[in-house]
């Protein structure tokens, strides 16, 4: 119940939050565009306008109608502002036109786009044209009836699309413009408006570009004209239906698509863009309120993405962000267009991008899907890499890196897909590089680009392939290695098993009936031993119990003092009823200690010292032995981890053995040394017979002679490789001829590591 | 001193060649082959000392052992085939004072009803000097008249092993090297061999005070490590 609750929590503050930034950013953004640009800054200012005629668009279109009025009206070209450009030029110009100036007046004659500059006068045949061109234009904008005018010089009407322009203003018609030969003045509804504020014309926008400032005089040829014109209140669309010829014809109308855009913007921008920045602060609000549950849902998102690889993820980010700043529509593909050409052709390239990005940036941010795009995307990526785990390790390069990988097999194979990896992204890049290079000079056919683009991407998802599969096969490899060293090291019941398709199921299967098969051999083996064992601790205890009567009434006997030879009968008894017993005893514990079952007290000693000591303990059979033991022992400790009361038995043992089989009057040898981080203690004694090839010492009841029948159970060397074994130790009997060698091995102990 | 001893063994040999050896050393001896017997036995208020045998029919010997102890506070020694120490282990805590592992050595099992018989009788001493006392086992030393008991009994030490005994009872339990007991008995540093010539005493230290001097059971050597007086 709880953790539904949670869940819902979550899964509300993640939407409030997704809908909340959405909403902000479609609304937002392209507000923010626009203020980047001049002319965007001026649409907003516009679209913040309550009425049309307020607008710079509406002052600029009707100064420019009014220009033309003028200039119908006073015989002048339609398009003959050029005085207009020199103001904005800087000295450069104002030289260029003082050179111009100086070469007409020594009779030459400069030309500026086709007219020579100079004060010079228009020819008949000027005059002839430029009222020909008057008229054609006329009649362009005459049915256009949101624009009534009227054009009189000297009192004569010209040009006019109404009957009687003085009754306007009326009802449809607010807005009134008349030029009066000097100056302009302009009412609305009846009231005047003010043109010309303190008489002084800017070049921002905010003023009209009418003649009649004090520094943009009509000047003289305009002084018998007279221009009226009538702004319709809502403009409607002028169409004329010439079925006859042409169909229906559409009118100039620009006026009503300056209104209808400015409507369209208002809404959008200031309605549209206000209702959804208030809607999308509300959702936030509920974010905001529930931003402590939606962690959880970014890391449901998290999890999800989890499973798509991370170069992917990469390529869609950036393939978004590649998608949002194609030139995708007219203003960005007239834009670009412009960029490129200055780039090529003008040296004015420093002064062109800032304001190429700015407009550019302005496009792009005014495609509410393009923002959403680029935003969502990256918000994806980065929720990925806050919440996931370690989102980059899971992906192409992930899977090549060789950090988890331990067997110099898998390493090698890694890096040899990632040199294959590397290497084809790399032709990719060289390949995509010369395409975009050849596509800028336009040089290039369709299916060359075809080509191009085709034979990366084979290459590409060839190598992926290639690499997944790689992937798999060092994973299968590493497995069947590590099956192998488990076996090795003795792990007879875990498998692993690979799938169904894997290239090395066989050999898996294979490892695994080998694995089996040692089981079951083990298993075998570990029951006869055990088997054994029970066998030996049944027999000896059986063996005991009549033996103990034995020793009893030997003893007993012994006691009777019996006559000889009787008496040394009763001395024979006792002494094999006694070996007897040790034997017993001795196999016990040997078959015990082999089977693993022999309890061990593991302890910190100096190995040296346990030597001495066993001499000491055994000092009078060594003085009784007709040998000589020479001991070379180190004086400083040498300590090792072994149950002291059985090594003990150990050296013992061997001691035992030597004093009883070397040769009279040779030397024994007892050394330790220390070897390879182990401590090295040897026996060596000359043989009194010739030794056997081909035994094995350690082996239950084997020794040196096989005829032998004299003293020893033939268990003192089992009993000492039993017991060195179970300390954790190593013996070996190496015989060299007559000399024979027992070398008994422990790995030395390091203060620190765990004994 | 005519004590008498309870021997119990289903083995009717072995019972025999026991109660010989014991009678031989004087003392008086009841027989019993199996549990049920032996707990019959028991009752007998002369009874000093128990030799008991684990494996019987009818009772095992360690039920029989707890059942006696229920009744009776005296010695008892468990024989055994099983020479395991987790069996030992058992059949002290069920209450047996002694364990013994079949094949035994005559004298030795005789050694130690010798031993057990005079702790038995002589208990009052011992608890009465406990104070002044150090007390392991069957040993006890007192440390100011340097008089160390086996049973009871002192034992005959010469100055040397006088000393050696007196440094390890007052640390009983503690590991002394071999440099160490040769410096502070001898109060000499250093000596070509110390680890024989302290061995040749410590081996006879043992003859006089351990019941079997081959497996001494408080005279320890740890081996690679140095010499020890166990504490029980």
């Amino acid at each position: 119940m709880d953790t539904k609750w949670k869940k819902g929590r979550a899964v509300c503050g993640f939407a409030g939050f997704a809908l909340g930034v959405s909403l902000l950013l479609t609304s937002l953004v392209p507000i923010a565009g626009n203020l980047l640009s001049e002319s965007g800054r001026d649409r907003l200012k516009s679209a913040l306008q309550s009425d049309f005629q307020e607008t710079e668009a509406f002052r600029s279109y009707l100064s420019e109608m009014m220009g033309r009025f003028i200039a119908m009206g006073a015989g002048g070209p339609l398009n003959g502002n050029y005085s207009d450009y020199y103001d904005v030029y800087t000295e450069d110009a104002i030289l260029v036109e003082a050179e111009a100036t100086a070469m007409v007046q020594e009779g030459g004659v400069w030309y500026f786009d086709g007219y020579p500059v100079s004060d010079y006068q228009p020819s008949e045949n000027d005059r002839e044209r430029w009222k020909k061109e008057a008229e054609a234009w006329n009649k362009v904008i005459r049915e256009d009836l949101n624009l009534l005018y009227s054009i009189s010089k000297d009192g004569k009407v010209l040009y006019s699309n109404t009957e009687d322009i003085s009754q306007y203003p009326t009802q449809g018609y607010g807005f009134l413009l008349s030029f009066d030969g000097r100056e302009c003045s302009a009412t609305k509804n009846g009231s005047s408006i003010d043109l010309y504020g303190d008489g002084i014309y800017r070049e921002d926008g905010e003023h009209w570009n009418l003649p009649g400032y004090s520094n943009f005089p009509a000047g003289e040829e305009a002084e018998g004209v007279r221009v009226s014109i009538a702004v319709a209140d809502q403009p409607v669309l002028y169409i004329k239906g010439n079925y006859g010829s042409q169909g229906n014809q559409w009118r100039c109308n620009r006026l009503y698509y300056l209104e209808k855009n400015w409507r369209e913007r208002q809404q959008s921008l200031v309605v549209y863009g206000a209702l959804h920045a208030g809607l999308g602060l509300g959702l936030l609000a509920v974010w905001l309120l529930l931003r402590r549950d939606k962690p959880l849902a970014d890391r449901a998102i998290a999890r999800f993405t989890g499973h798509i690889w991370f170069e992917v993820k990469l390529l869609l980010v950036l393939g978004a962000l590649a998608v949002a700043l194609l030139p995708l529509t007219e203003e960005m593909r007239y834009l670009v267009q412009e960029v490129s050409y200055a780039g090529i052709w003008e040296e004015t390239v420093a002064y062109q991008y800032p304001w190429f990005l700015r407009s550019y940036l302005n496009e792009v941010l005014g495609q509410p899907w393009a923002v959403l795009l680029v935003f969502w995307s990256s918000w994806l990526l980065t929720n990925d890499l806050r919440y996931g785990d370690k989102p980059w390790r899971h992906g192409i390069c992930g899977m090549l890196t060789a950090r988890s990988l331990q067997l110099p097999i898998q390493k090698r194979l890694s890096r040899l897909a990632g040199l294959m990896v590397l290497t084809s992204v790399s032709l990719c890049a060289v390949t995509l590089n010369l395409l975009v290079y050849y596509l800028s000079f336009g040089t290039l056919r369709l299916d060359v680009v075809w080509l191009f683009l085709l034979l990366p991407s084979l290459l590409l998802i060839a190598v992926v392939l290639y690499s997944v599969r790689l992937r798999r096969l060092w994973g299968d490899l590493g497995s069947l290695t590590k099956q192998i060293s488990a076996i090795k090291d003795g792990s007879l019941t875990d498998s692993l098993p690979l799938p169904e398709d894997s290239d090395l199921r066989r050999s898996m299967e294979e490892l695994c009936n080998i694995q089996q098969g040692m089981a079951r051999a083990v298993e075998d083996q570990t029951r006869s031993e055990r088997m054994k064992v029970e066998l030996v601790t049944n027999v000896s205890h059986d063996l005991k119990t009549p033996l103990t009567s034995i020793i009893s009434y030997a003893e007993l006997l012994k006691q009777e003092n019996l006559e000889p030879p009787a008496g040394e009968y009763v001395d024979i008894l006792c002494q094999k009823a006694e070996r007897l017993r040790s034997m017993v005893l001795d196999v016990f514990e040997v078959s015990k200690a082999a089977s693993g079952e022999l309890p061990v007290k593991l302890e910190e000693l100096d190995l040296a010292k346990l030597l001495r000591q066993t001499m000491a303990d055994m000092s009078e059979a060594i003085e009784a032995a007709p040998v000589t033991l020479r001991q070379v022992l180190p004086e400083e400790p040498v300590t090792i981890v072994a149950d002291g009361d059985r090594l003990y038995r150990v050296f013992q043992n061997l001691l035992q053995n030597a004093l009883k089989y070397a040769l009279e009057g040779s030397r024994v040898y007892l050394t330790l040394g220390i070897k390879d981080g182990h401590a090295e203690v040897s026996v060596k004694n000359t043989s009194k017979t010739e030794l056997p090839d081909g035994v094995d010492f350690t082996a239950r009841f084997v020794r040196g002679d096989e005829s032998r029948t004299d003293g020893g159970s033939g268990l003192g060397l089992a009993i000492a490789d039993s017991f060195t074994r179970a300390c954790g130790g190593d013996l070996k009997v190496e015989p060299v001829a007559d000399l024979f060698v027992v070398t008994v091995r422990f790995p030395l102990f390091e203060p620190g590591t765990e004994a | 001193m005519s004590e008498t001893i309870l021997v119990v063994d289903d083995d009717r040999e072995i019972v025999g060649a026991i109660a010989l050896l014991l009678e031989a050393e004087g003392y008086h001896v009841l027989r019993a082959y199996d549990g049920m017997e032996a707990l019959d036995k028991a009752l007998d208020p002369a009874l000093r000392l128990i030799i008991m045998d684990v494996m019987m029919p009818k009772l095992d010997g360690l039920s029989a052992v707890l059942r006696i102890r229920e009744r009776r506070n005296l010695p008892i020694l468990v024989l055994s085939a099983k020479s395991e120490d987790s069996d030992k282990v058992l059949g002290l805590s069920m209450g047996a004072d002694d364990y013994v592992s079949k094949p035994f050595h005559p004298q030795e099992l005789v050694a130690r009803v010798k031993s057990h018989l005079r702790r038995y009788t002589r208990l009052g001493d011992v608890n009465a000097a406990q104070n002044t006392q150090l007390v392991t086992g069957r040993l006890s030393y007192d440390p100011e008249s340097r008089v160390l008991r086996a049973d009871g009994e002192p034992v005959k030490l010469t100055a040397t092993e006088t000393r050696i005994v007196d440094l390890l009872m007052r640390n009983l339990g503690r590991i002394f090297p071999a440099e160490e007991i040769y410096s502070r008995v001898w109060n000499q540093d250093t000596a070509y061999a110390p680890e024989n010539t302290v061995m040749v005493h410590i081996r006879r230290i043992r003859e006089k005070i351990e019941l079997d001097p081959k497996e001494p059971e408080y005279l320890k050597v740890v081996w690679g490590i140095g010499y020890k007086m166990e504490k029980r």
